[in-house]
């Protein structure tokens, strides 16, 4: 089981970060980015899943400071918070930067990983185009990905994973993205809907879910992990 | 300038290293001197995993690398990582081309377990002297006769189970900037 740190990011704040490490045999670091909704114990759960096969885990809590401690349910007020929070009070640079101070915490210890899922997702695919330090990235139904950062190819070996029938993330735009044929990405479609990987979530879908985590499991071991 | 350049291409058994090196190599011209030439040369001779196997088989390859480089020949070399070549194998080969100036790219297959399930017995395993039975296969694994040291992170990891070899070798072609290394 992880434990909420205190961490100083690139701007001299101090935010919560869910820390959880390996008992045993150390492959690397993982940098695990939250959903909208923050920390939760769903997030917190699969970064101590990645402890236990081997990785050390950093999960920042992107929206400490403009809301510390927030954690959300799926739906309802807290829903229509996440969604302001990462819309308008959080700027999307500012998590790629606390991305990147934990990924350079990890970085003298072996090779450093990052997976993300939904806006942390796009917060994963971003930082495989932009940081020079990661070995492998393993992204979940960014949005942004799409729609955004669709031209650059990745630095480092990434799999972009999505679902099938996400509306927020129409087919269109990862066909498009699957048609740039950037060499150092693949992208896997599921037949699944958004949030398939949470079995916090109406939408969870198990095979998809353990099928996307053989295949980061199998990226990492093979970058070095 | 890059120089002469040795791309190493590993994965597990069964991961579609071989059929994708021939196709890049197809696409490239760069000669392909794949992982089961000098070991079925020293088979003739040598049980897997004597002494004298393994010894030679580690220095084959790395002369040839050597010799190559001086030469300024690029090629495509294929590797499975098993515990019985020394595990600083890839450092020395990488250290044997830097010093002629050249350059290692590694490339990682992976593929699915059930995945490899499916393919280790295929019929053209066999034909080739591969290992083709999933039950020695899994015997292997549970021996640890697999534990090798990680690889260095490529830039390049293509999950076989989900590309064509074409596809999955012209990738690798683009990632490389392999156009200007043949010949």
């Amino acid at each position: 089981m992880g434990e909420m740190i205190r961490m100083t990011m690139d701007d001299g704040a101090e935010i919560a970060v869910y820390h959880a490490s390996p008992d045993g045999e150390h492959r690397g670091g993982l940098v695990l980015i939250q959903e909208i909704f923050g920390v939760t114990d769903h997030i917190r759960e699969l970064c101590d899943e990645y402890a236990a096969d081997g990785y050390e885990v950093l999960a920042p809590a992107l929206f400490d400071r403009e809301h510390p401690g927030f954690e959300s349910d799926y739906s309802g007020a807290q829903f229509e918070r996440a969604v302001q929070l990462a819309r308008e009070l959080h700027p999307f640079e500012q998590s790629l930067k606390d991305a990147q101070t934990c990924i350079d915490a990890l970085k003298g210890k072996g090779p450093v990983f990052i997976t993300g899922f939904c806006y942390g997702g796009s917060v994963a695919w971003r930082m495989a185009q932009i940081s020079p330090d990661l070995a492998a990235a393993s992204a979940y139904y960014g949005s942004l990905v799409p729609t955004q950062f669709a031209d650059d190819a990745p630095q480092c070996a990434t799999i972009a994973h999505f679902g099938r029938f996400d509306a927020g993330i129409p087919m269109e735009g990862v066909e498009a993205l699957i048609a740039k044929d950037h060499p150092t990405a693949q992208v896997f479609v599921y037949d699944a809907n958004h949030g398939f990987n949470s079995d916090r979530r109406k939408d969870y879908h198990e095979p998809s879910s353990e099928q996307a985590r053989e295949r980061t499991l199998m990226l990492f071991k093979a970058c070095g992990g | 300038m890059r120089g002469v350049r040795l791309v190493f291409l590993h994965g597990p058994a069964a991961s579609g290293k071989l059929t994708v090196a021939r196709e890049l190599a197809a696409l490239t011209g760069l000669p392909l001197f794949h992982n089961h030439l000098v070991v079925d040369a020293l088979l003739a001779v040598f049980p897997f995993g004597s002494p004298g196997f393994v010894e030679l088989r580690e220095r084959m390859w790395l002369d040839v690398f050597a010799a190559a480089a001086a030469e300024d020949r690029s090629l495509i070399f294929t590797f499975h990582p098993e515990a019985s070549v020394a595990p600083d194998f890839p450092q020395r080969a990488v250290a044997l081309v830097e010093a002629a100036g050249g350059q290692v790219d590694f490339v990682v297959l992976t593929c699915a377990p059930e995945m490899v399930a499916a393919r280790v017995e295929a019929p053209a395993r066999q034909a080739c002297g591969k290992l083709s039975s999933l039950a020695l296969l899994r015997e292997l694994e549970a021996a640890g006769a697999f534990d090798y040291p990680p690889l260095p992170a490529p830039p390049i990891a293509i999950d076989t189970g989900a590309v064509a070899p074409g596809e999955a070798a012209a990738r690798i072609r683009t990632a490389l900037a392999l156009d200007s290394a043949s010949g």
